[in-house]
């Protein structure tokens, strides 16, 4: 256990005390990460993929994600804030775009650039490469754009991380032009820049401490979505419009909502797929040979694409119209900057220096045999617990309690089924020796034979 | 993978695949796949055995009433018997080709029936032997080494 936690950063947590050791998120997390030991919660850390949904299933708010604080701020001479597309949909109309950005720098950023800027030179990119020499990634390509599910391919489909983009996310994207271009402006070391996204999700702020398939991440720092959001509501009579702010396009923007990454890709075929559970399904099928027609899948965690991360404030479903509005609004009144930006831009900062590799979980046994053995067990013991996935022992399902049993890590007595059947057996014993009377007794004992 | 055929170790399931149910298709399939993930089998091994299977599951579904998945797994292999009573192949030489499918219209409305269901599994496997009785059912059995790569 000790292993791993030094081996894998996490930003999902447990608060001990808020948990009541109830089994909402044991049943919901997609990987069966998550065990109630002891009366909480416990995360299985080289299973975790930080999607969030224990926080969201959590009746008690026992779950959270660790963001950076506004603290961090003062580490950095020049600071720069680039929120995620997602943000878009978080507010009203009287919050104009150039109000919402303008709100960051209220908050003490010094620049900001919408993600949903480097959203519109990343799918000018993977536009070209699919066409191009991208053409030799096995059908279906599947985007890296979402975390959460690229650390779930990485855990449970292995086989299928050749088939992810190898491409970086709109937000490296944006973070490493916003600071190339801050060092050139400012004259400042690329150290004393700070750039920090504005997340709508835990599994971003995991993939800024530990990046996939790039040696480092450009963002410093992360901040939930519904921290700024809170601010920018509240302070807005006395934000002061700034002029002049580059903005993203109306397709960078709709990056925000499920399609939006799809719709922006020049190239035939595409599928979305949204929410972590129907993510599973699509995946299934394309390890069984499946959708190989299909040249991209946009595939996020969460219901709805990112407007539906555990750290946004708005309605899921509400935030999508409101970016389908501004997107609809602004439509390709950008696309001449963008043009110009994608131009002036080393077309490798769009690419991962690595491949990402697979992090299987571990097996049964690395002894193929005790492994088969194990299994057997398993096996068995699945035959004689209940199948009513209870949740009581603290897993998901029985399956998984059978395999932790093989493992070690509980005990047949954690099943309160087999523990009545062991109490009634005990019961039964019991009964039949209150039937064995001292012989003195023997003449009332007779008397009264069914007690 | 280490270890041989000639190891005692071995496991034995049956998976009931029901005719007609697509709602359900993949389910056995699945099951198998996270079987092996288990075992520590390798991934291009584990991308077989999934498309052998599901497009075998896939059949037994698409044109039978009702079969059924005895499986073994050994150390160094699995075995598969797909075992279906529905209304078996007239031709299994065609049935074999690619691009030769039996599938009503109603039926490649949803995308099945595109004539490599048989072809596929042929690609995947190490061995296969298939048995048909037209009326009766289908008797496809097949092996995946472990040791294996991409290509068997």
């Amino acid at each position: 256990m000790d292993k791993q936690t030094v081996e894998y950063f996490h930003s999902v947590r447990l608060i001990e005390e808020e948990c009541k050791g109830c089994t909402h998120c044991i049943r919901t997390c997609p990987t069966e990460a998550i065990r109630v030991r002891h009366g909480k919660a416990r995360i299985i850390e080289e299973r975790c993929i930080d999607c969030g949904e224990c926080i969201r299933t959590c009746p008690n708010s026992a779950k959270i994600t660790v963001t950076d604080s506004l603290e961090i701020l003062k580490e950095f001479k020049h600071k720069i804030a680039i929120p995620a597309p997602s943000l878009t949909g978080q507010f009203s109309s009287k919050h104009t775009a150039t109000g919402m950005l303008s709100g960051f720098l209220h908050m003490g950023f010094d620049d900001v650039l919408e993600v949903g800027f480097g959203a519109g030179l990343l799918s000018r990119a993977i536009t070209e490469y699919l066409r191009g020499a991208g053409s030799k990634i096995p059908r279906p390509v599947i985007s890296s754009a979402c975390p959460a599910v690229v650390r779930l391919i990485q855990v449970r489909y292995s086989g299928l991380v050749e088939n992810i983009l190898p491409m970086q996310s709109p937000m490296e994207v944006t973070a490493r032009y916003v600071k190339e271009r801050a060092a050139e402006a400012t004259g400042l070391d690329e150290k004393e820049i700070g750039v920090f996204f504005i997340s709508p999700c835990p599994a971003k702020v995991t993939v800024v401490k530990q990046p996939i398939g790039a040696e480092r991440s450009y963002v410093d720092g992360v901040i939930a979505a519904k921290d700024a959001v809170n601010y920018i509501r509240k302070n807005f009579d006395d934000i002061e419009g700034r002029n002049g702010i580059q903005k993203a396009g109306g397709s960078g923007i709709s990056w925000g909502r499920r399609g939006g990454e799809v719709a922006s890709i020049g190239i035939p075929r595409k599928l979305s797929v949204d929410g972590i559970h129907h993510v599973r399904k699509i995946l299934d099928k394309v390890e069984e040979g499946g959708l190989k027609k299909i040249n991209l899948i946009e595939a996020q965690a969460c219901v709805g694409g990112c407007v539906g991360g555990v750290l946004m404030a708005e309605d899921p479903f509400l935030a999508k119209v409101k970016i389908d509005i501004v997107s609809e609004e602004i439509g390709a009144k950008n696309d001449a900057q963008l043009d110009e930006a994608y131009g002036g831009v080393k077309k490798e900062m769009f690419f991962l220096d690595g491949k990402v590799g697979p992090r299987p979980i571990t097996p049964l046994d690395t002894n193929v045999d005790e492994a088969m053995k194990k299994l057997k067990a398993i096996e068995w013991l699945c035959g004689v617990l209940p199948g009513s996935d209870c949740g009581s022992c603290g897993c998901p399902t029985c399956r998984a309690f059978a395999e932790d049993v093989v493992m070690g890590l509980s005990t047949p007595l954690d099943c309160q089924f087999k523990m009545r059947e062991q109490v009634g057996g005990l019961v039964a014993e019991i009964h039949e020796l209150l039937k064995k009377l001292p012989h003195t007794e023997w003449k009332r004992g007779a008397e009264n034979e069914d007690i | 993978m280490s270890g041989g055929s000639d190891s005692e170790e071995k496991i034995r399931m049956q998976l009931p695949i029901r005719g007609g149910d697509f709602s359900k298709a993949g389910e056995a399939s699945s099951k198998i796949k996270n079987i092996l993930k288990q075992l520590g089998v390798s991934p291009a091994v584990i991308k077989r055995v999934a498309i052998a299977c599901f497009e075998s599951e896939i059949n037994i579904v698409a044109y039978a009433n009702k079969g059924q998945f005895s499986v073994d797994i050994t150390t160094g292999e699995i075995r598969v018997l797909a075992k279906d009573e529905g209304p078996g192949i007239e031709c299994v030489e065609m049935a074999m080709m690619e691009g030769f499918s039996t599938a009503p219209p109603e039926l490649r409305e949803m995308g099945f029936g595109a004539g490599m269901g048989l072809p596929n599994i042929k690609k995947a496997v190490d061995w296969m032997k298939i048995e048909s009785q037209v009326g009766v059912g289908t008797e496809l059995e097949f092996k995946i080494l472990f040791g294996g790569g991409e290509n068997g």
